[in-house]
Parts: structure tokens; C-alpha cells; sequence
């Protein structure tokens, strides 16, 4: 009797235990369904807009944007138009124009007729959607130095040996005067007495150092001598900006802060667009304008006329003119990265 | 108790002992176990990361563009000859032409 009773009880447990495996492998087996159909039904009825509008899968697995297909970059393009679309609350475009046959693009500045008055800076950062606030990211600066009584024939003057080297000036007289920092000058008004102005930027480089050290080759320089970024592949290593010797890349160090209500909705996939935390940006010669044959934010805000642009190919183009007839000079050309910018007096 | 009783004894506990292991309540005890631990632990790393790196990101933009301020405005300026800007020129147009020169 306690036999048959021990028997049913270990019977009882068996199909308990039974039971129980079977409900947890119906259990597993029906999560992983639900979890399955739950997606698939996800991707199907939410439909390609929403889940494109947030563009996070999309974006993080395509493709390097040199070596897209033209179908690819529309994709991505319209992707991107989608988000930020939604994002900014106003319709947003992402052009992808290709550099145009036949153009180099070069930039000169008249040191001579630049007043530092900055707009061209306000202008640049309206026009390309930089970060306006912690940090306030400005991709041109002007620099403010102070003017020195340089004249070439007091060189040697000062020096009891005349072979000695000398940078401008003399031992008593400074041919320019650096005042650290000064490209966050206020004053009431300008141009200050006794000042001049650099204004800095891009310099477009034919060969760029900031091209050459990038490890995943996300800059290049585009076929009209435009260096540019594209930001979805850039991994934040810094290693352009740390190799430009004219400290013309900015990084995100934060998230940008860019108000809705700012920003400019007309933007290049390589130019404006709106970047993210963690990447490198810098001055792209307003490519969403210039390959649509308009001048530069910069170049139509200056008031005094001192910035010029044009095809160093097309030898009655303005630059053209400039390197035949005016006084140039060019930063750091001994480093032969053939800046494309140049500055020029009368 | 003898030597043999305390043997089968022993020997019951031990297999209670794999068998908690290898049981399905051992194994999803040890799951969740593991779990947690992963996740406290990534949450742990993640504060340390952000307490350690962070940074004021306009301090960090200044710190960037400032040190160049200063050794640009220090440059010499060299003024190019005529030959130095037709020589430019010239090699801009060709390397245009011919990229992989």
C-alpha cells in the first residue's frame, strides 16, 4: 500500500516537474514569438517614415559617404531631412551636390580693408548652424593685433651685428604686438586706433595635414579644393585638429546648442548640416551655396568689401586678378600645404 | 551513527549541492545574479567616467583655439614674389587637371 502511495506521489511530482518545463519552454518559445512578431509588425506598421525619422539605425551603419552609391546618399540624405525635419520643427533640406567641373575655389582677404568688425563671423555662424551657446562655436576668428612702426630699412637697426636674425621690428620697436586671446574683443567701436585685423578661417589647403592624418578618412578634399567632413564617420579622435597648423577645426565637446527657432533649414550632407557631440567641424566655404553659384556668407556680409571669392581656374575670376596684381602673402606657406587662402593689401 | 550512515549522508548533501547548481533555479538564480552584477557594474563605470570627464565644453573650445591665437598672431608674414604666385597658380591649375600628380 505505502508502495502504490510513495509511487503516485513520485508520478504527482513528475508530471509537475513536466508541467513546469513545459510552461517555462512555452513560455520562452512564446516571448521570443511575441518579442519577433511585436518587431517585425513594429517595422511593418509604424512604415519606414517614423522609423527613418529617427535615423539612428540608419545612421550608424551606413556607409563612409565617398564611397556611397548615389542610391545610398539619397537614402541617407533623406533620411536626414526627416530627422531633422522633426527635430527642428521646420522643413529641412540636406543637399548633396557634387563638386562642379572645372572649379577650384580660392578665397582672398584685403588685410588693408578689414575693420574687425565680425559680422563676418555672426554671419558664418547663422549660415552654418554652429553651436551658440557652451560652447559657442565660431569657425572664423579675427584676431586684433596691435599696428608696429615696422620699415624694412630699420631692420638692422638696434643691433650691434647686423647679421643677426630678425623678425620685423628691432630691439627697440616691435613690428606687431600679440595680444593673447584678443579675437573676443569688444570694443565700442571699430577699427580701434593703432589696430589691425586678421581674420582666420579654413584655409581650404591643397594639401591638407588634416586629411592625411584622419584614421578613418572621414575629411577629404573635394574636387574644388574644398577639405571636407563627413560627420556621421567621424569617431572624435581629434587628430586634425590636432594636425592643422592654422587651428582651423573646432570639436564638439558637448552636445551643440542649436536653437529650433536659428536654425538654417538650406544644408549640405557636407557642409552645415547639424553636427552632434563628438565630432570635428570647420569652415567648408558655405559649399551649400557656393556649388549653387553664391557667394559666401562671409564674403556678402563683410561691409567693407575686403573679402573675395572666386575659381582659381578662371583666369579673370576676382582671386585670379588679385594673385596677378595685388601684394600677397599667405600663412604659414613654408609648411607647403598650398593654402588656397590668401590674404592681400593694395 | 556509523561510518557508512554518515557517508550516504555526505553523499545526499553533496548531490543536493549539484543539483541546486545545475537545477533551473540555480541556473536562473545565477542568471539574475549575473545580471544585476553586470549592470551595477556598467552603471558604476559610467558615473566614474562622467564624474572623471567632465569638462566645461567652452573651456575645452578655448582651450583649443586660444594656444592658436597666439602663435599666428607671432607669425612672419612673407609677402610672395610675382614668379611665387605665377608658379602657384600654374600648379594649382595643373594639379587640377592632372590629380594624381
Amino acid at each position: 500500500m505505502s508502495d502504490i502511495n510513495d509511487k503516485d506521489k513520485k508520478n504527482q511530482v513528475d508530471e509537475k516537474e513536466t508541467s513546469r518545463r513545459e510552461f517555462l519552454k512555452e513560455a520562452a518559445g512564446g516571448t521570443l514569438s511575441a518579442a519577433t512578431l511585436a518587431a517585425g509588425a513594429g517595422a511593418l506598421l509604424s512604415g519606414k517614415d517614423e522609423a527613418e525619422a529617427k535615423a539612428t539605425w540608419g545612421e550608424w551603419f551606413q556607409k563612409n559617404y565617398r564611397i556611397m552609391t548615389d542610391e545610398e546618399k539619397k537614402e541617407a540624405v533623406d533620411r536626414l531631412e526627416k530627422r531633422y525635419s522633426e527635430e527642428y520643427g521646420k522643413k529641412t533640406s540636406v543637399d548633396s551636390t557634387p563638386a562642379q567641373e572645372g572649379v577650384l575655389f580660392g578665397y582672398a582677404l584685403n588685410i588693408q580693408k578689414c575693420i574687425g568688425c565680425r559680422r563676418c563671423v555672426y554671419a558664418c555662424v547663422k549660415e552654418n548652424n554652429q553651436s551658440r551657446d557652451n560652447p559657442e562655436i565660431q569657425w572664423i576668428r579675427v584676431l586684433k593685433m596691435e599696428k608696429g612702426n615696422f620699415l624694412q630699412e630699420n631692420m638692422d637697426k638696434g643691433y650691434p651685428d647686423p647679421a643677426g636674425i630678425q623678425v620685423g621690428g628691432n630691439a627697440y620697436q616691435n613690428a606687431g604686438v600679440v595680444l593673447e586671446g584678443e579675437h573676443y574683443y569688444e570694443p565700442e567701436q571699430v577699427p580701434e586706433k593703432g589696430h589691425f585685423y586678421l581674420p582666420m578661417q579654413c584655409m581650404q589647403c591643397e594639401k591638407p595635414p588634416c586629411v592625411k592624418v584622419c584614421p578613418v578618412r572621414t575629411t577629404y578634399r573635394e574636387p574644388d579644393g574644398i577639405v571636407v567632413i563627413d560627420y556621421n564617420w567621424c569617431i572624435g579622435c581629434r587628430m586634425c585638429v590636432s594636425a592643422c597648423p592654422y587651428w582651423a577645426r573646432r570639436f564638439n565637446w558637448g552636445e551643440p546648442n542649436l536653437p529650433a527657432e536659428e536654425m538654417n533649414p538650406v544644408t549640405h550632407y557636407l557642409g552645415n548640416r547639424p553636427r552632434m557631440k563628438g565630432v570635428a567641424e570647420k569652415c567648408t566655404f558655405c559649399l551649400q551655396r557656393t556649388r549653387q553659384g553664391r557667394y559666401t556668407a562671409c564674403v556678402e556680409v563683410c561691409p567693407v568689401g575686403a573679402r573675395k571669392f572666386g575659381n582659381l581656374l578662371d583666369p579673370e575670376s576676382e582671386v585670379r586678378k588679385i594673385l596677378e596684381k595685388k601684394r600677397v602673402f599667405r600663412l604659414k606657406a613654408e609648411l607647403n600645404t598650398y593654402p588656397k587662402f590668401f590674404y592681400f593689401m593694395d | 551513527m556509523d561510518k557508512k550512515e554518515k557517508d550516504s549522508r555526505e553523499q545526499i548533501g553533496i548531490d543536493n549541492m549539484v543539483k541546486a547548481r545545475s537545477s533551473r533555479r540555480g541556473f536562473l538564480k545565477k542568471a539574475i545574479v549575473g545580471a544585476v552584477a553586470v549592470t551595477a557594474t556598467a552603471a558604476v563605470a559610467k558615473k566614474t567616467g562622467d564624474i572623471l570627464l567632465k569638462e566645461d565644453p567652452q573651456q575645452a573650445y578655448l582651450n583649443d583655439v586660444l594656444p592658436g591665437d597666439k602663435v599666428l598672431s607671432e607669425m612672419q608674414y612673407i609677402e610672395m614674389t610675382a614668379g611665387e604666385k605665377k608658379t602657384l597658380v600654374a600648379r594649382l591649375v595643373k594639379n587640377y587637371n592632372n590629380p594624381e600628380a
